[in-house]
Order: C-alpha cells, then structure tokens, then sequence
C-alpha cells in the first residue's frame, strides 16, 4: 500500500523548496536590518559559511545593504578584512572612515588589503578565510573564475564566517558556485530593488523593493536649497 | 640503588649534526665524510661509515686517509662550534631535568634524582629520552648510575641502567678505561700491579694508590663509588638564540635554505615555547665564500612563535629574496624577544560565530603576520578617524603597525553631515548636478595648515547613483560616492 504524502513530508524524506527555515543548525544567520531582505534570504539572514555575490554598479547602495551586518560583527573582536575596492572611472575609490563609524562599524576591526593584481587578491581573500581571525571578508575582485569561487565558498563554510563579492564584473547567468547571488539597482535614493539570481535552498525570487534608512541625506536632515538663491 | 644520574652520550654527534642540516642528508649519509678540528687540521677527528668502510679511521693522519679514500669530503669544526652544538643539544636536554651539565665534547649530565616522580620512575624516563631521541633522529646511548661517572661509565658500554650494581666490581679495566679519565700510563700502571677489575682497586688502600698514581686517580675513584661529592657546572642557558649550519655542498638558491631552516625554527619554536616568549625579528645571516657575509633581517607584523607560521613566513620570505653568491654556512640569530601577553584562553569558550570573549591579540596577529608575508606594508592599512572638519583629514588610511593600538579610536567632529562610504582619492571636476537630495553642508576650514578648503558639499543624483559632490570657487566636484 502506498504511504501517504504526508507521512512522507513528516518523516523528513522530502526536502521542499518552499520551506524557508531550511538553514543547518550550524550556520549562525545574522540579521540583515531589512526586513524584506531577510524574507528573501534562506535561513532569514545573511549566514555564515556562504559565499554571497553581489551585482551593482558603484554607488547604488550596494554596500549598505550589508553595513547593518558588519556593525554587528565589528563588536567581535576579528578583522573585517576589505580586499581591494571598487573603480570609478579609472580611480580606485577609498573607504571612507567616517560613513563607516556613522553606521555603527567599529573601525578598529577594518583591516584593507590593496592587492596589487587579483592573483593577490584572491590570495588575501582566501587567507583571511582560512585564517579564522576574520568575522567577516569583503572583496572587490575584478574577475571571477568559477574555482577561485569554489575555493573561497569552501574556505568560507569550513571556517564559519562571512564573505560578501562585488564583481566589478557583469553578471555571468552560466552560474557560480557563491551560495547566494544578488543584483541591486537603486530606484531612489532611498528605494532599492534587489532581485535574487541564486539562493541556495530556495528558487531565485521575483525582484523586490528594499527601504534603506535615510543615510544621503542624514539624520540631521539639512535643508534643501534652491541653487538659484546663491 | 637510587638512580641519580644520567649521562646523554651522542656518538658522532657532530657529524651527524653536519650532515642532518645539509638540504638532501640521504646521499651524503652515504659518501665518506670527516671531520677535522680547525687547530688541528693533519688528523682525522671523526669520520661516518662509509669512510669507515674504506679505511679511514679517527686520529688517521690527513695524508693517509686521502690516499686510501680519495673520495673523502672533509669539513672544518672549530671549537665555537662544537660548543654550540652541545649546547643546543643541553638545551633539547632541559626538557628532561632543571640540571643539565655539559660534558665536551660528546656528553651531558643529567640530574635525575629529583625527576623520578615526574616521569614515573628510571625506566619510563629512559624510554622517553630514547623516544625523543629517536624523533629527532639522534643516536643516543643514555646510561643511569649512583654518580655522575657511574653513569658515564654506564653510557660508553651501553647499558643504560642495571637495577643492583652486581656487575660494577667486576667492570675490567678496559672498561672502565672508555668511561673514566685514565691516562694510558695509569691504566699500564695498574697493569702492573696486577689490577684487572674495578673489585681489585676497591680491595686497595686508596691513600696507597693515591700515592702511587696520584691523587687525581684516587680522586676519580672516590667520586666513581660515591665516597667524595662530584662538583658539575650547571648549564645557564643564554637569552639569545644562535645555531648555526655548515654546508658540504654549497646552496645556490635561496629555496635550498628553507629545508635547514626548518629544522632551526623547530628549535627555534621550541626554545620560545619554553621560555614563554614570541619574537618579531629574526636574523640570517649567510656567509659566502668570496664576498662578504649578507645580514637579512625578517621583521613580523606582529610577535610569533609558532612554527608553522615561522615556517610560512619564511617561506614567503625567501621567494622575493635572491643569493647574491653561494651560500656556505648559515646562521639563525634571535635576540630581541617578547613577553606572551596572556597564556590563558577562555575554558568554556564560545561557540564559533559568537566570539564574546577578550581582545585575542595573539590570533588576530596571526593573519596580519601571514598577510603582511606576501604583501608590502603600504598595501596593509587600517582605517582612522580625526575630529577634523575637513573630509580628507577626518577619515585616513594608515599602514599598519604594531603600535597602533590608539589607530581607528579618534572620534569624528560634531557636525559631521552624512558622509558616503568612498571617497575618490582627488576630487575629479563635474558639470552642474541637475538633482540636488540634500545640501549644501559648508566646510570652510584648514586656515592653519596650507590645506584650507571652502566648500558647499550636496548630495546628488545622477544616473541612479547618489554622489557628493561640492561647490568650490573653482567650480563642481565629485568627491564620494554613497554605496
């Protein structure tokens, strides 16, 4: 006599992709600070041991999508190892200390690495991994070999920390082996919409709009002045 | 009996020190090797078995060996080096007893009397020598006596330990010849009289022998059975590291070195591991045939002392450097060393993901150490913060350093206005923005130091991505970009 379904489903034997709490105990998920991002994510969060690309032009909230994330891991006392940045134009662009302690980063935690090829690049990237000393890795490679992805998504799970890529490449749809795979594009200045190429465990969504908290413009709110006045 | 003493003899033990530090030990252990002491340069003084085999012998004039083995390899030992040998196996021998006392040129005394609980008794401790002997890949023939020469003795006819000393009366001359000071004349003397074993002495008078054969022989046999006390100089270990390696070939690439080096950090780490210290210079020193000796000096990012890590950066090490000539010898020198901060970690540590315990210093060092292997200091930088209004002083990257415990903890001025996470390194000229979201924010600052800037910071839109841009009297500038 066949079994019921669900018998089967309740015994565990099936794994459905719609059940989003699908995260191994030992994972520790970190809040991202946005609600509907943490819907989005497998596991309700940004999880350790996963490799996470994502895709943005510079200056489209890329990087605030995770500064919630590394200031709560900058009370550990680990690196957050920041390997290369990004290009405009033809120059390199620097972190900028303040923002990051206005977001609530400890800065004493922020270890840069300005590698001088991406041969090198990878290396950081993959030794702060390995190292165990780093709560969080952050990396701006300017290319992507799918091994060079394996290797450091097998350094990242088998360390247990966190690693974010911004490609300063297009989105290559052939795959990677990055557990989750981001596209950001900014609708306004405080409107951002992500759309999820590849989550692991789950099908990739629709895209979706994400709130970010009013930082452009401040929390001293400052008066906008008509240019003509001056 | 109580075992008191033990006695570490090494046989050839610098040859066989010689010949482990060369970077392939395995075919040379096969060609004919010898020693020749720098003072004494017409005699064999120690030669392997493979000279052995063709003939050579020890104290074989130079001339004769070279006849009968024209293959042979011959290597220069002067006394220096001979101590330091010894001394770094006394060092290795600290482990087992707090007194250890050098006996040159192949021998050391170990005060064991007072380790007996420790390890358990005479034979579990033999045993552990023997097993640490044998991991280094030393030949060692230990012996255990009553007295310091007892166990000597016990050592040059390799039998380490008898419980009862039933046989110590009945030890022949000969024998007793290979553990004690007697000079042929003494041992022809006692011949004479018609001595062959140690029970016949023990029969005699001894202030008789003693006028006989002198007071230094009788001295020696007081001290053998234990009627006078035996004064050994302690060995003081020194505070500075120093071993040295000689090579028979000589080394034309700076990757050959990493294979002795291995083996002298191992010391190396094992030498910091029982001092409690970690060290941040190391110093290499090669000396050449021709041209005069180059120093490398190694500086860390941060203090080690854990081989492995040595190892690695090192390793990193040598790949950037090239021998300026062939290299003959080598010496490894530390002697500036740090304290361990804090041996203890936390017994009932965190789970892995929330680290809640204290500053870990010493692992987060760790990674600095292995970056900053690979990487120049000017590409390893941390960020600060000064309470400056201008936007280029109040965020800096600086290059790491050791003492940069105060780096990242300034504060930000007060009227600090939202501010984008990159900066451009120069401000590049702009066309007027079209959509201004906030501003202007004035900073109109730097009068006292050259740099004085006025400027209307806004924040803009354009094309999707919000930038800072300013307002100066030269025109529009972007500056950030809000990521």
């Amino acid at each position: 006599m066949p079994l019921p379904l669900d018998q089967v489903i309740a015994s565990g034997q099936v794994w459905q992709g719609r059940t989003n709490a699908d995260c191994q105990p030992e994972h520790s998920v970190l809040d991202t600070g946005f609600r509907r991002l943490n819907e989005a994510l497998p596991g309700h969060g940004w999880q350790s041991g996963q490799v996470c690309e994502i895709y943005a032009h510079s200056g489209h909230g890329e990087v605030s999508l995770v500064l919630p994330a590394l200031a709560r891991l900058s009370q550990q006392p680990r690196w957050i190892l920041w390997v290369g940045s990004p290009h405009s134009e033809g120059a390199k662009l620097l972190p900028q200390a303040a923002a990051l302690q206005q977001a609530g980063v400890d800065i004493r935690r922020v270890l840069l690495v300005h590698p001088k090829d991406e041969q090198q690049a990878m290396w950081s990237l993959e030794e702060g991994l390995k190292s165990g000393h780093c709560s969080a890795v952050l990396g701006w490679p300017g290319q992507l070999n799918k091994p060079h992805i394996r290797r450091l998504q097998l350094a990242c799970s088998r360390h247990q920390s966190y690693c974010w890529l911004w490609p300063r490449i297009p989105f290559d749809p052939s795959g990677s082996p990055a557990a989750v795979r981001l596209g950001i594009e900014r609708r306004s200045p405080t409107e951002l919409s992500v759309e999820c190429y590849k989550r692991r465990g789950l099908w990739p969504g629709q895209p979706f709009t994400l709130t970010l908290p009013d930082t452009a413009s401040g929390k001293t709110a400052l008066p906008v002045h008509s240019l003509q006045t001056q | 009996m109580t075992a008191r003493w033990m006695y570490l003899l090494f046989p050839q033990l610098y040859l066989q020190q010689v010949i482990s530090h060369q970077p392939d030990p395995e075919p040379l252990a096969r060609q004919p090797v010898a020693l020749i002491l720098q003072h004494q340069q017409r005699h064999i003084w120690q030669c392997n078995r493979a000279a052995q085999a063709a003939g050579v012998e020890q104290d074989m004039p130079l001339n004769t060996a070279m006849s009968l083995c024209p293959a042979l390899r011959l290597l220069p030992m002067d006394m220096q080096q001979q101590q330091q040998i010894l001394h770094a196996r006394a060092h290795w021998a600290g482990q087992f007893s707090a007194f250890v006392s050098p006996d040159p040129p192949h021998g050391l005394w170990l005060e064991i009397a007072s380790m007996l609980r420790l390890f358990q008794g005479p034979d579990a401790l033999l045993h552990q020598i023997q097993q640490a002997a044998a991991d280094e890949g030393w030949p060692l023939q230990p012996g255990i006596g009553q007295t310091p020469l007892m166990a000597r003795i016990r050592a040059h006819l390799n039998q380490p330990f008898v419980s009862d000393n039933r046989d110590l009366p009945l030890l022949t001359l000969a024998q007793l010849q290979q553990g004690l000071p007697l000079t042929p004349p003494q041992v022809y003397q006692l011949q004479r009289l018609g001595i062959q074993r140690l029970q016949d002495i023990q029969r005699l008078p001894l202030s008789g022998l003693a006028s006989r054969l002198g007071v230094p022989f009788s001295q020696t046999i007081r001290r053998l059975l234990g009627m006078e006390s035996h004064p050994l100089e302690a060995f003081h270990s020194e505070e500075m590291f120093q071993q040295q390696v000689n090579f028979i070939h000589e080394v034309e690439y700076s990757n050959g070195l990493l294979f002795p080096l291995q083996r002298l950090l191992k010391r190396l780490s094992e030498f910091l591991q029982r001092r409690q210290l970690s060290t941040r210079l190391l110093e290499l020193q090669l000396s050449h045939r021709q041209q005069p000796d180059t120093d490398w000096q190694i500086r860390f990012a941060h203090s080690e002392h854990q081989h492995s890590q040595l190892v690695f950066m090192l390793r990193h090490f040598l790949e950037n450097r090239r021998l300026s000539a062939p290299v003959q010898s080598l010496v490894l020198r530390v002697t500036q060393f740090t304290r361990r901060s804090r041996g203890q970690t936390n017994l009932l540590a965190p789970a892995s993901g929330s680290y809640a315990g204290e500053d870990s210093t010493q692992e987060t060092g760790q990674l600095l150490n292995r970056l900053s292997a690979r990487l120049q200091p000017q590409q390893l930088l941390r960020l600060h913060t000064e309470p400056d209004p201008r936007p280029e002083q109040a965020s800096r990257l600086m290059p790491h350093q050791e003492k940069s415990e105060n780096i990242g903890t300034g504060a930000l001025h007060p009227h600090t206005g939202p501010r984008p996470v990159w900066l451009l390194p120069e401000p590049r000229p702009c066309p007027r923005p079209q959509q201004i979201i906030a501003g202007p924010e004035r900073i109109c600052s730097g009068w006292w130091d050259e740099q004085s800037i006025r400027r209307d910071y806004y924040v803009c839109q354009q094309d999707g991505q919000i930038l800072w841009l300013f307002r100066s009297p030269r025109g529009w500038f972007i500056h950030g970009v809000f990521a």
